[in-house]
């Protein structure tokens, strides 16, 4: 947030200093293609999913091969294992297996003749209070956050992260924190974008999922959170590939996190 | 152990120079000081030549001292001064003599000359190689960026040195990154020596004298970071009249007021500029713009004073501070201040001392204010420097320098703040220091030696906590120091050599070899320079880079020296090189350290210039091929990959004519290869949203750069007792759309496909500015 408030301000420069914007043909170069996971356990059976795709050339279309008949796995320390079922190509679920927080959990996939594995430890659940509005002034638009509330645990590192959506539609921004300011302390922060495509409008439904993360999942979304959203000051940082807690070369991330759902009308 | 087989070293090396001066016959020496006469600058530099003696003589030091010992006997001293009226003097050395000379300025007569403060063959035959001085005169007229005269701008055009970006004022000597210049304003560091996210330097033209950048062997005095040293010195006010002078342009003014202290006895100078970009900001119709703040301003003072005839006091002091706001939603504030008082004293006819003590102070504020709360970033560095130096005239033929350097730094590197708490990120606090000795000596008419040896030490100090950090950049131990207790101190023996071989009177070979040690890292994850780039002092885990150098030239002047021609190649190596880890928390409160990376790096290049100083035409060709790498393990798969500077090609033509007495035009194009950069080559679906994949750091070019800028001065009025003049430039005549920056992004009119788009900054940038001096 804070380098994109810089960028802002980088932006407003360049817009007085005179600037110009076109599409241009720049020949980049084509990929293997690499499996992608998505990989989630919570505490909510509806939540909990595996799903396996495909990479492709930054020239192609935006269509994501899904990748089928792959073998998924999830076990975890108390001795409970858990094959996954194939609901709808692509999309693993979770036959019998329902998070439990402080254990472990480990993912175990295997596509052909590759076989990739990761570990997570769902986080205690924080309890998830209620939603309220903020609304600011930016630039002559009124435009309104939803804050959700909730009791950070004292002496011990919290991470969260947030799903909004707004009528049914997910925002597709990245809302994380950790407790870093806020340990121990009644936490009320807004979730705010500075390139959100959805509107919050008085009126609406707005619903927040509310998650508590490990801390490898919250620096794979912090990681991701800096090479995503709006086209970023691109070159200004050396982009890299998300720091995923998969190993064997996949990309994506594997977190056991506990979720709480949340929906109120926005005022 | 290793010290004190330095300092035997030192004791063997300076008693020898001392014993090789004592032989020989009975000897007087001559010294005094050489200034202006108009307004009583000290011209460095300025040549003392003994007639009798061919091939004898010294020039003047940075504050006008001379010294020269020669046997018993008539002389006649010739002092001689690019653009001065060079002036005899027959002497009867049978004692010591003090002599102190003003020579007149010759450029009244010579207006169409470009004013140069150096010696005619000072490339051919100085010692070291990959020195450029700059004075703001001869660079007055080189078309820049909205009119902004910028002496680091002009810095930027010469063959090795390379500009951080569009109109960027940061600059990378010889493959070295940014932080690895060490920026000395009156021998004072200033940390960030730039404006308005780098578009301007902190350096107002009119408070600077004159620069030297050393990009090759640096004389031993200096050290501290890797790969060059920009040494700006103020100017000192006329010591004769007052005088006004300013400039009107059209983002910022400047004025400056200067004149004498006292009868004959001493001088001041106070300049000052204000940007007011942010005032278009108030036409805007919008609230919140128009509450936005975009400006800078700076401040130079400079004043010295002569207590006697071997004591001068000079005392210069800097500050400026940008500030940037949006609305109430963010505001970010950060500027430098230095201050430097020095003594000079001329201790006895051969032995020169300088005493320096010196502050610099660089900080910055960040403020967002957040619906729901107010976040506070602060962070600060301060440096509390003593400098002793002693120039010892030995012989003609032999000039020793010694002294020794201490700073005490306290830095902290952030502070977070916000209305119901606050983080404090560790403070550090180190003391550096360093003894250095150099020889300047001829071996024969033809060979010219300067050596000399640093040794420097870096005691990280508490208190604070410091950390053990595993392989997987986890903290697993931390240890608590208390105030003033020692961590770790870094000990590093600086060997500095150049040698030039005189072929013929006007060409010569020069070759050098130097070590320098960097003990305050610019942690930094973006190319342009951004106030918010942590530095961070050597720690337990982190290193002192070091760097050691090589390099080979030829140099060689025709027709009378108003041709230079010179080719430099260089190769360096660069050992403990800091980079974040991919996908690094920034705001990391704790241990940097679990962020950080280490590894190597090499750069080597070619050099080309060609130069014409003298007639209605002047102006330069430089060229560079160069290569810059980096091998960092857990980056780029551990393998070498090509550093952002790394730019192969790089091409300035500079040209300037006088077209009438009234009316002088110039030219400048440049061209360089795109920087390397890191751009995705695939992309997958995660987390509801197309994401880029990346492959090789630093892998793509950015596209080819190329840029004409034209420029025009008119001179409105020229008497002595008042001047003006016009100044205009356009900057990129043939509006070539650079990319400033390519962004990927889902294509706006078909998102099923994704698309690359490039942001040009600037095409035809025109600019005017009128000065004037009374």
């Amino acid at each position: 947030m804070r380098t994109k408030a810089i960028y802002s301000i980088v932006l407003i420069a360049a817009i007085i200093l005179s600037s110009c914007e076109k599409v241009i043909d720049y020949e980049l170069n084509t990929t293997t293609p690499k499996l992608v996971i998505e990989a989630n356990l919570t505490n909510n059976p509806d939540y909990s999913a595996v799903t396996l795709s495909k990479s492709k050339n930054f020239t192609d279309n935006n269509t994501f091969e899904a990748v089928s008949n792959a073998l998924v796995i999830i076990t975890d320390n108390a001795g409970n294992a858990d094959t996954l079922k194939e609901t709808q190509p692509g999309t693993y679920k979770p036959l019998n297996m329902v998070g439990v927080p402080g254990r472990t959990y480990y993912l175990t996939v295997k596509t052909d003749d590759e076989v990739y594995t990761a570990e997570s430890q769902m986080p205690n659940t924080v309890s998830f209070d209620s939603i309220s509005f903020n609304s600011i002034n930016r630039f002559g638009e009124i435009t309104i956050f939803p804050a959700p509330h909730y009791q950070d645990p004292a002496n011990e590192n919290n991470y969260y992260r947030f799903l909004e959506y707004v009528n049914g539609e997910r925002s597709t921004s990245i809302f994380i924190s950790n407790d870093l300011l806020y340990d121990g302390q009644y936490v009320n922060q807004s979730l705010r974008s500075f390139s959100d495509e959805l509107n919050i409008e008085p009126g609406k439904t707005v619903e927040i999922l509310m998650m508590t993360i490990d801390a490898n999942v919250y620096q794979y979304f912090n990681s991701l959170s800096q090479i995503s959203g709006g086209g970023g000051p691109n070159q200004s940082g050396t982009p890299a590939n998300p720091l995923t807690n998969i190993s064997g070369g996949a990309l994506g991330y594997f977190s056991s996190c506990t979720i709480q759902k949340k929906s109120t009308i926005a005022f | 152990m290793r010290f004190n087989y330095f300092l035997r070293w030192t004791f063997l090396i300076i008693g020898f120079l001392f014993v090789s001066s004592a032989y020989s016959q009975t000897k007087f020496t001559l010294s005094g000081s050489i200034k202006d006469k108009k307004n009583g600058e000290q011209l460095t530099g300025a040549n003392v030549i003994v007639k009798e003696i061919p091939a004898t003589g010294t020039a003047a030091n940075e504050y006008g001292f001379y010294s020269l010992t020669l046997p018993q006997g008539k002389y006649t001293i010739i002092y001689k001064y690019i653009s001065y009226n060079t002036d005899t003097v027959s002497i009867v050395l049978d004692k010591n003599v003090k002599l102190d000379m003003l020579l007149s300025d010759a450029s009244t007569q010579l207006q169409e000359v470009v004013v140069s403060t150096r010696r005619k063959d000072e490339n051919v035959r100085s010692v070291n190689s990959g020195i450029e001085k700059i004075n703001p005169k001869e660079v007055a007229k080189i078309p820049v960026l909205m009119g902004e005269k910028d002496l680091v701008k002009s810095i930027q055009l010469l063959p090795g040195v390379k500009n951080a970006g569009e109109g960027n004022s940061g600059f990378f000597v010889r493959g070295g990154a940014g932080d690895q210049n060490l920026i000395l304003l009156d021998e004072a560091p200033v940390y960030n020596a730039s404006h308005l996210l780098g578009f301007f330097s902190t350096f107002n033209s009119d408070a600077i004298r004159d620069a030297t950048l050393y990009k090759g062997t640096q004389p031993a005095q200096h050290g501290g970071r890797l790969s060059s040293v920009l040494d700006l010195k103020m100017n000192e006010g006329n010591n004769q009249k007052f005088s006004v002078g300013g400039g009107i342009g059209l983002i910022s003014s400047r004025l400056n007021v200067e004149g004498p202290l006292g009868s004959d006895r001493g001088s001041f100078l106070v300049t000052g500029r204000r940007t007011y970009a942010d005032m278009f900001l108030l036409l805007s119709k919008d609230e919140d713009t128009r509450k936005s703040s975009l400006y800078f301003y700076d401040l130079n003072l400079k004043a010295n004073y002569k207590i006697s005839d071997k004591d001068r006091i000079y005392i210069s002091g800097y500050g400026g501070r940008d500030k940037l706001g949006v609305g109430d939603a963010v505001g970010i504030d950060w500027g430098n201040y230095t201050s430097t008082i020095r003594w000079n004293h001329i201790i006895n006819d051969k032995l020169f001392s300088n005493t320096s003590v010196i502050y610099s102070n660089y900080d910055y504020n960040i403020m967002v204010n957040t619906s729901d709360d107010e976040i506070t970033i602060l962070s600060r560095i301060r440096d509390y420097n003593a400098k002793q130096e002693f120039q010892y005239y030995a012989s003609p033929r032999n000039t020793i320098r010694f002294g020794f350097n201490s700073i005490y730094h306290e830095i902290t590197p952030g502070k977070l703040e916000s209305s119901t708490s606050s983080t404090n990120f560790e403070n550090r606090f180190a003391w550096e220091n360093a003894a250095f000795v150099s020889n300047d000596f001829k071996l024969s008419e033809k060979l010219n030696i300067n050596a000399g040896l640093r040794l420097s030490s870096f005691a990280v100090l508490g208190k604070g906590d410091f950390y053990t950090v595993n392989n997987k950049l986890e903290v697993t131990d931390t240890t608590t120091y208390k105030s003033g207790e020692f961590v770790k101190n870094y000990m590093n023996l600086e060997p500095r050599l150049a040698v030039n071989y005189m072929l013929t009177s006007s060409s010569s070979l020069k070759a050098g070899y130097f070590r320098n040690t960097q003990n305050m890292h610019l942690i930094s994850n973006s190319t342009s320079s951004n106030p918010t780039d942590k530095w961070v002092p050597s720690s337990n885990i982190i290193k002192p880079e070091i760097a050691d150098q090589i390099s080979l030239g030829y140099f060689k002047n025709f027709a009378d020296n108003k041709y230079e021609f010179s080719v430099e190649s260089y190769y360096k190596w660069m050992q403990n090189q800091i980079d974040y880890k991919d996908g690094a928390e920034v705001l990391q409160p704790k241990a940097i350290e679990t962020q950080l990376l280490f590894g190597k790096g090499r750069a080597y290049g070619l050099e080309f210039l060609v130069k014409k100083k003298e007639g209605r035409f002047t102006g330069w060709v430089g060229y560079t091929l160069s290569r810059t790498e980096k091998k960092i393990d857990g980056i780029n798969q551990s393998n070498w990959y090509a550093a952002k500077q790394d730019r192969t090609h790089d091409i300035t033509i500079v040209g300037m004519y006088d077209l009438t007495k009234k009316w002088s035009v110039s030219a400048l194009w440049t061209y360089y290869t795109g920087n390397a950069v890191t751009f995705p080559s695939g992309k997958y679906y995660i987390d509801g949203k197309v994401v880029w994949l990346y492959t090789d750091r630093n892998g793509y070019r950015m596209p080819d750069y190329h840029r004409l800028d034209l420029g025009a001065t008119c001179k409105l009025k020229d008497t002595p007792r008042y001047s003006s003049d016009l100044t205009f430039s356009l900057y990129n005549a043939y509006g070539r759309e650079n990319a400033y920056t390519i962004d990927f992004r889902e294509s706006e009119s078909d998102p099923s496909k994704t698309e690359v788009v490039q942001t040009t900054l600037f095409r035809w940038i025109p600019s005017i500015t009128w000065n004037f001096k009374f």
